[in-house]
């Protein structure tokens, strides 16, 4: 009887411990544009959609997110026309560049941000969140949002955070070198010329040496090409990203709630999906502009070794790659390898070059009725915040009464169209693009996996959400 | 064959094995291009040219001491055989290289290739020196 009060205290304690310390997959969720301008509504829905998700299934997420909870806008989006002030509209058509006049701009109405993504505070919250991890878990970065270039050395790629500050590799490898030795890294990557990223395999993007922790993860693009997933529409159906098939293939369902078959994923047929099998859903069903890797894809293609590059005369040997070249090309009537799968590619390039042209001589002759229509109005340094709601009114139904108006209406309607055929263009070119490419892996983990690529791809399979 | 004495054949015979690898390459490209997904002249066309080029000079470099090894060899060979045989039986096992290249073991091409091609320097190079022995 005595001995049960302090016997319950220690069964409490360890219980308390036990699952402090037991390892779990926590994700730190990064969202948002680096400007006002620059943080389109997809971000925010993605991000929205992740959250709902991770939420779902039980995973704690810290989410950051532009100005974190201060006031003012922070996203833009593009509007449906019935949400659109229409005087303000004729105004806009007139002195704005692009489609600028179907832009709406908002607070986000995410359900929790803990913080902003301005550089030095994301760091400072990082620094805080990792203090707190445990050795063995799985730590997972994602981020939603825009990526810039040093085209002189892309392992100076960076993330463009809020405020318009960069956060490059090395500085975001410092960053992961702060958790225990022990805890699993994974970065799901999807910003434009996101490919740099895999350098965080290595302890640093310039040498390589492998990286202490167990670190693998998964990006959108290449260290040279932007990525989908910053558009302006908020309509789900259209979203064709990255995150929206990576992560539909983890929570076993699409973005509008349809269930998405356990056998199109599983490929191991262990019943759980793995980082890698969501990967290479994604790059079999990805009707998208990207062309997507994995960690150890980017490892394998840059270990390419002398005896074996150029050489795709034949058929690539069977694998996981083969297999997605197939279904790809099934998919979209193409064939699978060879000169006429180039053929088609380069059929694909001149229909996609021709329709940026278009959109190019379109684009200069709405700059030209633009600027004729402002100089009859003598509105060329028109600031909109100075003028009242009455003057706004009366100069829209000035403009709307210009005789080179509603040409200027049926030239900017043709640019929105003309933009979303050279988007679809860009995606079925992207398709016979990606079947090259799933052949080239195809022969190159036939022939150049090392130990390193191999410890990575062990990495990629093992993760799970 | 000719036993040459003087530097000029030491010096041919060491830039020829600069010839192999550029060779050998060439026709794994073309098979590349006439057989295969292009990847050299949609690299060289659409990514970059300078990156190419780089990417050939690299790759040269490295096959650099493979080729000398069996130019070496081909030298060594052709001081005890005559140089018909030595080149045939490169051809052969260049011809059982390339069944290995479609067989389920995907050997590399160019493995093939850079026999045919130091088959090919060996004859240029041996037909040169015989007429140089001569006069």
């Amino acid at each position: 009887m005595t001995y049960r009060l302090p016997a319950l205290v220690v069964l409490i304690a360890a219980t308390i411990w036990s699952a402090h310390s037991k390892p779990e997959t926590k994700v730190w969720l990064i969202g948002g544009g680096n400007t006002l301008e620059n943080s389109q509504g997809q971000i925010e829905e993605n991000v929205r959609w992740l959250q709902t998700g991770l939420k779902r299934q039980g995973i704690p997420t810290k989410t950051y997110f532009t100005h974190g909870n201060e006031h003012g806008h922070d996203v833009i989006y593009y509007a449906p026309s019935a949400e659109r002030d229409n005087n303000l509209e004729v105004i806009l058509r007139v002195i704005r560049k692009g489609l600028a006049y179907a832009q709406v701009k908002k607070k986000n109405t995410l359900e929790s941000v803990d913080g902003s993504t301005e550089k030095k505070q994301l760091l400072r919250s990082l620094s805080r969140d990792f203090d707190e991890a445990n050795p063995d878990d799985h730590i997972v970065l994602i981020y939603n949002g825009h990526g810039d270039i040093d085209s002189k050395d892309t392992r100076k790629n960076s993330l463009k955070l809020w405020q318009d500050t960069r956060l490059e590799i090395s500085e975001l490898d410092a960053l992961l070198d702060k958790l225990p030795q022990q805890t699993n890294v994974s970065f799901v990557l999807t910003q434009c010329f996101s490919g740099s990223f895999a350098g965080l395999v290595y302890e640093s993007p310039f040498d390589r040496t492998p990286a202490n922790q167990s670190r693998c993860g998964f990006l959108a693009e290449s260290d040279r090409r932007e990525a989908e997933g910053c558009d302006l529409g908020i309509n789900q159906e259209e979203f064709r990203d990255y995150t929206t098939y990576f992560f539909a293939a983890l929570f076993g369902q699409d973005r509008l709630g349809n269930p998405i078959p356990l056998g199109m994923i599983d490929r191991d047929k262990s019943g759980k999906v793995s980082f890698y099998e969501a990967h290479l859903y994604t790059l079999e069903n990805a009707q998208s502009s990207d062309l997507s890797r994995s960690s150890s894809e980017v490892l394998l293609e840059q270990e390419q070794s002398w005896y074996t590059r150029w050489d795709t005369w034949r058929q690539p040997p069977p694998n996981q790659y083969t297999d997605i070249a197939e279904k790809v090309s099934e998919r979209e009537s193409l064939p699978d390898h060879g000169f006429q799968l180039v053929k088609a590619v380069l059929k694909l390039h001149k229909k996609h070059d021709g329709l940026q042209r278009e959109s190019r001589q379109l684009k200069l002759q709405i700059k030209e009725l633009q600027t004729s229509i402002q100089r009859t109005h003598s509105i060329e340094n028109l600031t909109m915040h100075e003028l009242s709601i009455a003057e706004i009114d009366s100069l829209a139904t000035k403009l709307k009464g210009h005789t080179e108006f509603q040409l200027l209406v049926e030239k900017q309607n043709q640019q929105e169209e003309l933009n979303k055929l050279a988007l679809e263009a860009n995606r079925a070119l992207v398709q016979a693009e990606k079947i090259l490419r799933m052949n080239r892996l195809a022969r190159l983990l036939h022939w150049n996996s090392s130990q390193e690529t191999e410890t990575v791809q062990e990495c990629e399979k093992s993760r799970y959400l | 064959m000719p036993t040459p004495k003087n530097t000029f054949y030491y010096f041919s015979a060491a830039l020829s094995v600069f010839l192999i690898y550029p060779l050998a390459v060439s026709l794994v490209i073309l098979t590349d291009t006439v057989f295969g997904d292009a990847e050299f002249l949609r690299y060289f066309l659409f990514e970059s040219k300078k990156g190419t080029l780089l990417i050939l000079l690299n790759d040269w470099l490295h096959a650099l001491p493979w080729c000398a090894a069996v130019w070496a060899a081909v030298l060594l060979s052709t001081s005890h055989y005559p140089n018909f045989r030595v080149n045939t039986f490169l051809i052969v096992l260049a011809t059982l290289l390339l069944i290995g290249a479609l067989s389920p073991w995907h050997l590399p091409l160019i493995l093939s290739t850079l026999l045919i091609s130091t088959a090919i320097v060996n004859s240029a190079f041996s037909y040169l020196a015989s007429r140089g022995s001569r006069s």
